[in-house]
């Protein structure tokens, strides 16, 4: 599956290499494909671009790579069953957009590549990972303090890789993008701890669920 | 350990368990065609997930001091073997640690 748009839009969002189905309020569009698709980079890419074109020509609520139904009657049934959820959810999201902020340690921890080499090594790797996360937490809540929008619209990941302390996905409108861009960027240069990259504005891939 | 430090311990270990079943989703979802795989990614979600509970209480507890060095390092090596376990599972059954996350939220 690539999206869900509201029914009254689906023919304006589909394009040939797309299948469209229909509940009553909202629609899917998807793919038709043999088997489940490799999470190749080619493959993310064509997804990312399939759901980008379908969010700038409407409202829509991206899916995830790989949601996979067995055939339009299952995807149908899927639909149906959660219809009110996805057509308040393209009420409250479908028109926005997201920009991810990725938030990179100035100075990073040595990796923690090697095995611990006992329980007490372990459990030490462990409580300074905890502090880390601990940090990155209170980074993200100055950051979102210090942005033009509500808690509600913003979700992280803290830690999500060596090096990266957190990526928070912030849901704006697309007059909104441009300042945000502007105040997550004047973050990183100030922060003594942590640079910022902004990546976006994408499909609310974050909050479409 | 003394009464206080053990309802101080029950109270941390409650408020853990309250935080993560907040992040459960409403919905578990199984794919009908892959029972097995399903079943075993939920499985080792919840055992996963309890191990991280278990693994930042006993954090809590080594930097508080309340651990001696014997325990410190039997408590670590259990959990680490647990953790290794439940990869070579998880990698028995073609998933990995966002499969278990994604089934059971980011603990």
């Amino acid at each position: 599956m690539r999206a869900i748009v509201r029914t009254a839009d689906a023919d304006r969002s589909a394009s040939t290499d797309l299948v469209v189905v229909r509940a009553d309020e909202v629609a899917a569009l998807a793919t038709a494909c043999a088997g489940a698709p490799e999470a190749t980079e080619s493959e993310l890419r064509t997804h990312d671009a399939i759901t980008s074109r379908i969010h700038s020509a409407s409202p829509s609520l991206p899916s995830r790579f790989g949601q996979l139904f067995t055939d339009e009657d299952a995807l149908a049934r899927a639909l149906k069953e959660r219809e009110e959820s996805l057509r308040k959810g393209l009420d409250s999201v479908g028109a926005r957009v997201e920009l991810s902020a990725t938030l990179h340690w100035r100075s990073a921890r040595a990796s923690a590549g090697t095995a611990p080499a006992s329980g007490t090594e372990y459990l030490e790797a462990r409580a300074a990972r905890e502090r880390e996360r601990q940090r990155a937490e209170q980074i993200v809540t100055r950051l979102v303090e210090q942005l033009p929008i509500e808690r509600a619209f913003a979700r992280h990941r803290s830690c999500p890789r060596d090096g990266v302390a957190a990526i928070v996905a912030l849901l704006v409108t697309r007059d909104e993008v441009e300042t945000m861009r502007t105040h997550i960027q004047s973050f990183g240069e100030r922060s003594s701890e942590v640079t910022a990259a902004v990546h976006g504005p994408l499909p609310p891939y974050s909050f479409a669920s | 350990m003394s009464q206080p430090e053990l309802a101080i311990e029950l109270e941390e270990v409650r408020a853990e368990l309250a935080r993560v079943s907040a992040l459960l989703p409403e919905r578990i979802e199984i794919d009908p065609d892959d029972v097995e795989r399903g079943l075993a990614g939920l499985v080792l979600g919840v055992v996963e997930l309890l191990r991280q509970v278990l693994e930042r209480q006993a954090v809590r507890r080594m930097e508080r001091g309340t651990l001696s060095d014997e325990e410190i390092e039997r408590v670590g090596l259990a959990l680490m073997r647990l953790e290794q376990k439940v990869r070579e599972l998880a990698g028995h059954f073609g998933l990995d640690e966002e499969d278990l996350r994604i089934r059971l939220g980011a603990a």
